[in-house]
């Protein structure tokens, strides 16, 4: 009890009685003068808007550390070279025109899997567009794999990670030249824990990819792009989210229906599930390129997506 | 000091203007004076080697073309709004002054790779995507300056003219077993003929001699495996990096045999010293690092040669830098022990490039788009400097600071602070250490 009212009572229960009667008062207080604040704003709308401008809440995203490679015509000394400079270099790896080439995606697990890995492929055949699941045999490279892929014009390859009875990976390949990203998963609830959740049907989605920022992290969002065909089927009403929030990146998928002029209804698809980049590499998991490391965590507000 | 950058996104060539302390990922800190971009063209021609010959530079591209640019220093001009003003109201240019340079291109050599020899290779390889053809190695002929010699991932070995620092011109075209990942030149001591050594994945290490009319290449020497490991397995074979020693000392060598000493470190970790006079296989093969991780490039540290060797022959006490495919850049001893890393906890793509400058630089880029320099001897940062591509080949031009002019500053009192240690003579320290020495005594006195 520091500060301006100092309470000096030795009686434990009277001290606790006084700091009650205080804390009741402040809370009135504070009450009638919100609610006041309302019945301002209501009449004169700006007066929000105002409040709302100069009050930002300070959050751990907002506070991020500064960096270079975000996008920003600010920090940018010479105003031409953004544009050049923007197109990334795996982008040409990247199918750039779906039409000619739709993504052709080779689904499979890593060697000796468990059930929970076939039940993992099992959502993702439904949520990948064009997909085959291969069951992983014993005895070849990756690059034999990968040839094999070549050969029959797959686009991408996805590889199920599973330790333990639990699925904890996933490496997305791009086909023939790189490159490799490896995701960690974790919090995967399954359609049927999610509560009134709705059927999938087997309309191309939408895609939404939501603050990915830094040139690695716009190379993450390139690989969702190329992996999904770019001509969705509006009238299925489907949208995939990837919304990414302080490196961790969310999957969710939903359906919406538009109520009235104003009102818009959303019902969940499922599954949900939470990924993590891990490491991105040149070529099939050849040269790295970025790799996290436990030590990236000691900073809370640096991020790298 | 001021860097020649080749960034493999767009192929182009970034000069840097910076001064120590430069670090672009903290926006209070000292930021390059400037970045700029030359001859910018596409991913698929991007800049392999550089080299710079007094005025003119040599570039070559993976498109297979060598392009001669002749380069200018032309003063920077500094933007009109820029200007700061200072409180009396007269406005003083603060901006430091400093030379941008200026390429013309001079001549141009093209169709000098060749993928169709890789296809078989890429196949064959532990490497899991296509290799594509590109040039490993760009250096003059320690004889005659106006000589390039150029050597491609394909095993072809271009012999290529300068005249009169205007014009390129093909003379002759080797081929050697390929793919190469390097193709030393030996310049330690002057000779007639030029002797260099190639190897890559697969391709044990060659000496080879070129005659002095450049028209025929004859093999002198070639090692030989290791024996096979304690499982009696085969060692794998890939020196991907290789510098020269100087040659044994004459009293102890064996006239029949050649006599050239060689370090060597290969994908799989080892270090080789090798010396021809011991035999073709190494005297020395360590493993650097556990579980056989690539090593990628070699650089001596020391009294180096123009093509990198090292001009000293003792095999037992040299170090050496090199550099994996994750981020580590590593300073070995001979025995194969960690001296230093460079930039540890701030590298994170595969560094691709390294290099020694002067003996006091390490030029170092790659896959996480960032060049930095680091002091050889410290292994302390000097600059760090973003720039927007990988990086695949650093030059550094001058290693000169541009001076940053300051204002002066208006109290004669911080003007007078300054001063005080510069008249401090060598009598006032003296009498300081006296008074101290006495102080002391007397303590001791009392106890």
């Amino acid at each position: 009890m520091s500060g301006k009212n100092d309470i000096n009572i030795s009686n434990k229960m009277k001290r606790q009685e006084l700091f009650a009667e205080i804390k009741d008062q402040k809370n009135k207080e504070r009450h009638t003068m919100r609610r006041q604040r309302a019945k301002e704003e209501r009449e004169n709308p700006e007066l929000k808007e105002k409040r709302l401008k100069e009050n930002v809440t300070k959050t751990i995203d907002n506070m991020r550390v500064y960096d270079e490679t975000i996008a920003n015509k600010d920090n940018n000394i010479e105003g031409e070279e953004i544009e050049v400079d923007d197109e990334n270099d795996l982008m040409r790896f990247f199918n750039t025109s779906h039409r000619d080439h739709p993504p052709k995606i080779f689904l499979t697990t890593n060697v000796n899997a468990k059930k929970a890995a076939y039940e993992f492929a099992n959502v993702l055949i439904e949520i990948l567009p064009n997909v085959q699941f291969v069951k992983r045999k014993f005895g070849f490279k990756l690059k034999e794999i990968a040839d094999m892929c070549n050969k029959r014009n797959f686009t991408d390859m996805v590889i199920i990670n599973e330790d333990k009875k639990k699925v904890t990976g996933l490496t997305f390949m791009h086909l023939p030249e790189g490159p490799t990203f490896y995701f960690k998963i974790s919090s995967y609830v399954e359609v049927l824990k999610i509560a009134g959740h709705g059927r999938p049907t087997s309309h191309i989605p939408e895609l939404v990819l939501n603050n990915f920022q830094t040139k690695l992290g716009k190379t993450v969002g390139q690989l969702f792009q190329s992996i999904f065909p770019q001509n969705p089927d509006f009238e299925g009403r489907q949208v995939i989210t990837l919304h990414n929030q302080r490196d961790y990146i969310f999957f969710r998928r939903h359906r919406y229906v538009f109520r009235d002029e104003e009102k818009v209804g959303l019902q969940e698809l499922g599954p949900q599930f939470t990924m993590k980049l891990k490491r991105l590499q040149r070529g099939l998991r050849e040269e790295t390129e970025w790799e996290h490391t436990p030590d990236m965590d000691k900073d809370k507000k640096k991020f790298y997506l | 000091m001021r860097l020649l950058v080749s960034c493999t996104h767009n192929g182009s060539l970034k000069e840097i203007v910076c001064n120590p302390g430069t670090d672009t990922s903290i926006q209070t800190a000292t930021q390059p004076l400037s970045v700029k971009s030359h001859m910018i063209e596409n991913a698929n021609a991007k800049i392999s080697q550089l080299l710079n010959i007094e005025d003119t530079l040599v570039v070559a591209r993976d498109n297979g073309t060598v392009e001669l640019y002749h380069s200018k220093r032309v003063p920077h001009t500094v933007v009109s709004e820029d200007v700061t003003s200072t409180t009396e109201g007269e406005s003083i240019d603060l901006k430091p002054e400093f030379d941008i340079t200026e390429f013309e291109s001079l001549s141009t050599v093209k169709d000098l790779l060749d993928d169709t020899i890789l296809e078989s290779i890429s196949k064959k390889s532990s490497m899991r995507t296509k290799i594509y053809d590109t040039f490993v190695n760009m250096h003059q002929l320690p004889n005659n300056k106006d000589i390039l010699l150029l050597a491609t991932k394909s095993g072809l070995i271009h012999i290529i003219e300068i005249k009169k620092r205007k014009n390129l011109k093909l003379i002759k075209t080797h081929k050697v077993i390929a793919p190469l990942d390097f193709a030393q030149i030996y310049d330690n001591t002057k000779s007639k003929s030029i002797v260099f050594a190639y190897g890559g994945e697969e391709n044990l290490v060659k000496l080879v001699q070129l005659s002095n009319n450049f028209k025929e290449l004859t093999k002198i020497w070639e090692a030989k495996n290791v024996a096979n490991d304690r499982l009696d397995m085969r060692v794998p074979v890939w020196p991907t990096g290789l510098k020269f020693l100087n040659p044994q000392d004459s009293d102890k060598i064996d006239s029949d045999k050649l006599n050239y000493q060689f370090v060597v470190v290969t994908h799989w970790s080892h270090l080789g010293i090798y010396q021809t006079q011991h035999g073709r296989k190494p005297l020395q093969y360590i493993d650097l690092l556990p579980k056989r991780e690539p090593l990628a490039r070699l650089e001596m540290v020391g009294d180096l040669t123009p093509t990198g060797n090292l001009k000293s022959s003792d095999i037992n006490n040299f170090s050496l830098i090199t550099t994996d495919l994750k981020k580590n850049v590593m300073r070995f001893n001979n025995k194969g022990r960690l001296i230093t890393k460079f930039g540890k906890d701030d590298i994170v793509g595969s560094p691709y490039f390294v290099k020694t400058v002067n003996g006091k630089y390490v030029l170092q880029g790659g896959l996480d788009r960032y060049v930095r320099v680091f002091d050889l001897e410290s292994a302390r940062r000097i600059a760090k400097v973003y720039v927007t591509g990988k990086c695949n080949n650093i030059l550094l031009l001058d290693d000169e600071d541009v001076e940053i002019p300051q204002l002066q500053p208006k109290g004669k009192q911080s003007q007078k602070k300054r001063h005080q240690p510069e008249n401090e003579t060598e009598q006032d320290v003296e009498e300081l250490w006296d008074h101290l020495e006495e102080n002391n005594t007397s303590k001791k006195a009392k106890k």
